[in-house]
């Protein structure tokens, strides 16, 4: 108790050193905890914008299409007029759901041709579950006839303009070849990077018939009341199936955003840089705290094992020492941390003026980034940086007490 | 029984191939309540053989016996450490008091560390030292608001407080003026009356000298005089 005061009053000697150590501990936090709450509101984001504008809360497919679907396989579909759908979706959770038919295409302007998803959607039923039609940059939403739209990114490198005709070029079912031509009727654009680069929509029923598929879709996508009920809704629609022995299978949101968490999870890497980074600032701010202090202290020192204080009680003092600095740069950096993170959260950030104009990360995010807010986050770093400040003196405070006592008291 | 033996105790210094001899075969005896003084030149190894007698250093050469059963040459270092925190007090030439601590304070360390001593008890012994010292109103103020005779009777205090068996001094008069260094040379002589301490100090100011009871003087490591007692021959 009475070394912790020493400790503790000790802080106050060379107050400017004491003060400058905390902050650059501070600094460290500081930058940690916005950036991490830029990630986190990036990621939120992203996940937000991918439900709401590619996978839904829920889809149903075929259990063996769900392996292959990235390929967007033209087999294992499911009829468009299903009755098993049809009887899940009168659960009351359910808000509304729609077939869609995916395939892979390319485009084509007379000139060249690129790649790109190519999906038929229900025009009547699909806008009550994407709300694509708030996104029409141009134009207007898609209707049933020769019709499509696509996102203005693509629309830009292909340079195409609305009432444009495009070209779609893709296998049928039998594995012929075999064109659309549709004329460009709206332009779309979305804070999702993916569907204004790569996706071309049209009406359901011309991609049926020009795929040879019949009345066939590749998935139903379902929006509940919450986004939250999808897991156990999910689970609901599965034990239905298997009941009926059917090889259907609902995913969660969560499921079908799989990639795109995974790539968000690349996200914590940054944090362990930045953890990184208030180690070496800490432990090197501590280090040379610790150890200036010990070399004015030698007589001090000297005179505290004369009195029969043991190493092990030296080493205590600069340890309680440097966990004082460690508190009050914790402190300062979770405060200032706290300021950072509520203006991201209320006020946000404009992503232009962080990367200068560019705007895509590949990532589905808005213009403005908003930051979001973790208090697991604040309390980790908060002990972190104190940790961090006691384990970084121990070894130059054991330095400066293991002093031999004759040398210290007459170092001069 | 005498308090403290020393027996053919030699230090050399080895800096860096050369070795400097500090102290050359040095035997005496300290009987309890004595108050020695230790005299010599610069140079001539007081420092170094306080040092030993304080198990602060070890000797290269020789045995030092406490209460004549406790050979110090056997102990931990951690045994060392617990033997000063109960039986040794030390004034050093710069009084090396705590500068965040109080008069109080400074004191109290030497007792907080021992244990069994109650809060209350602490604080009776602590004010009747600084009192005995003269002290008594200045608790706390910390050392940058005492003269410099003031801090050396705070050290003086901190020394005494646990009621060491040996207080050990080293030139505690080098950094005061002739008024303060008699002042506190009587407060050290009153304590040792007064308390029954056995003190060892060391000087090189024949001044000093005169407050002697029991006179070694050193010279080169060696003990070139030990006088006892009233045929002390102290210029005056
Ligand atoms: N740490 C040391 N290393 C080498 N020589 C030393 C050291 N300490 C003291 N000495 C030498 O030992 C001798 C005695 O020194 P010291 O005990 O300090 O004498 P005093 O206290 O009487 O002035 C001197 O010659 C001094 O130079
Ligand atoms: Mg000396």
């Amino acid at each position: 108790m009475f070394l912790t005061k020493l400790a503790l009053r000790n802080l106050t000697r060379h107050k400017k050193r004491t003060v400058i150590t905390s902050l650059v501990i501070s600094l460290g936090i500081f930058i940690f905890l916005v950036s991490d709450s830029l990630m986190v509101g990036l990621s939120d984001m992203s996940l937000d914008n991918n439900v709401d504008l590619q996978t839904a809360h829920l889809q149903i497919m075929e259990e063996k299409y769900w392996e292959k679907k990235d390929e967007m396989p033209l087999d294992n579909l499911l009829k468009e007029d299903n009755k098993i759908i049809k009887e899940i979706s009168n659960n009351p959770q359910v808000k509304a759901y729609t077939p869609r038919l995916y395939f892979t295409a390319t485009i084509n302007n007379g000139r060249e041709d690129y790649p790109i998803k190519a999906i038929g959607i229900n025009t009547e039923k699909d806008v009550e579950v994407i709300k694509l039609d708030e996104y029409i940059l141009e134009g207007e939403m898609l209707q049933e006839g020769k019709f499509a739209i696509i996102g203005k990114g693509l629309a830009e490198l292909m340079d195409f303009r609305v009432n444009d005709y495009i070209t779609l070029l893709f296998k049928t079912k039998e594995g012929t070849y075999n064109t659309i031509d549709a004329k460009l009727i709206g332009l779309l654009d979305t804070p999702h990077p993916n569907i204004n680069k790569q996706n071309v929509y049209i009406p359901l029923s011309l991609a049926q018939n020009s795929l040879n598929t019949g009345d066939k879709v590749s998935r139903f996508l379902f929006n509940l009341e919450t986004r939250e009920q999808s897991i156990p809704i999910a689970e609901q629609f599965n034990r239905r199936f298997s009941q009926n022995e059917l090889s259907l299978k609902a995913y969660n949101w969560e499921k079908l955003s799989y990639e795109m968490l995974a790539m968000l999870k690349q996200g914590n890497i940054e944090n362990l840089v930045m953890l990184f980074i208030i180690i070496i600032l800490a432990t090197a701010g501590v280090i040379n705290t610790v150890i200036l202090s010990a070399l004015e202290r030698l007589e001090e020192i000297g005179m505290m094992k004369a009195l029969g204080l043991r190493a092990r009680e030296i080493v205590y003092i600069f340890v309680i020492e440097a966990a004082g600095i460690g508190i009050i740069g914790s402190t300062i950096g979770v405060i200032l941390g706290g300021v950072g993170v509520y203006l991201l959260k209320e006020v946000g950030i404009s992503l232009s003026m962080m990367t200068g104009g560019e705007t895509t990360f590949g990532i589905p995010i808005a213009e403005r980034i908003y930051g979001g807010w973790n208090p697991e986050t604040f309390f980790f770093i908060f002990i972190f940086g104190i940790l961090v400040s006691v384990l970084a003196s121990i070894l130059p405070a054991r330095w400066g007490a293991k002093k031999d006592p004759v040398k210290a008291l007459y170092h001069k | 029984m005498s308090l403290l033996k020393l027996k053919n105790v030699e230090k050399v210094y080895h800096q860096g191939k050369i070795d400097v001899p500090a102290i050359r075969g040095i035997s005496l005896e300290i009987e309890k309540g004595e108050f020695t003084t230790i005299f010599g030149p610069s140079g001539s190894g007081k420092t170094t053989l306080l040092n030993i007698i304080g198990c602060l250093d070890k000797p290269t050469d020789g045995e030092i016996y406490y209460e004549a059963e406790k050979k110090l040459s056997t102990l931990t270092k951690n045994e060392l450490s617990n033997f000063r925190r109960y039986n040794l007090g030390f004034i050093f030439q710069g009084h090396n008091l705590i500068p965040v601590l109080t008069a109080f304070e400074n004191v109290e360390f030497a007792i907080r560390i021992i244990d069994g001593i109650s809060k209350k008890e602490r604080r009776e012994k602590v004010l009747d030292i600084l009192n005995s010292v003269g002290l008594e109103g200045l608790e706390d103020r910390r050392p940058n608001e005492l003269s410099g005779g003031q801090k050396q009777r705070v050290a003086i205090a901190r020394a005494l407080v646990k009621n060491p068996k040996l207080v050990l001094a080293d030139e505690p008069t080098a950094n005061l003026d002739s008024e303060n260094s008699q002042e506190v040379l009587n407060i050290m002589l009153k304590m040792n009356k007064k308390l029954g301490t056995t003190f060892i100090f060391s000087t090189h100011d024949p001044q000093v000298m005169e407050y002697a009871k029991r006179l070694i003087e050193i010279r080169d490591g060696k003990v070139t005089h030990d006088e006892q007692g009233e045929n002390l021959d102290v210029p005056h």
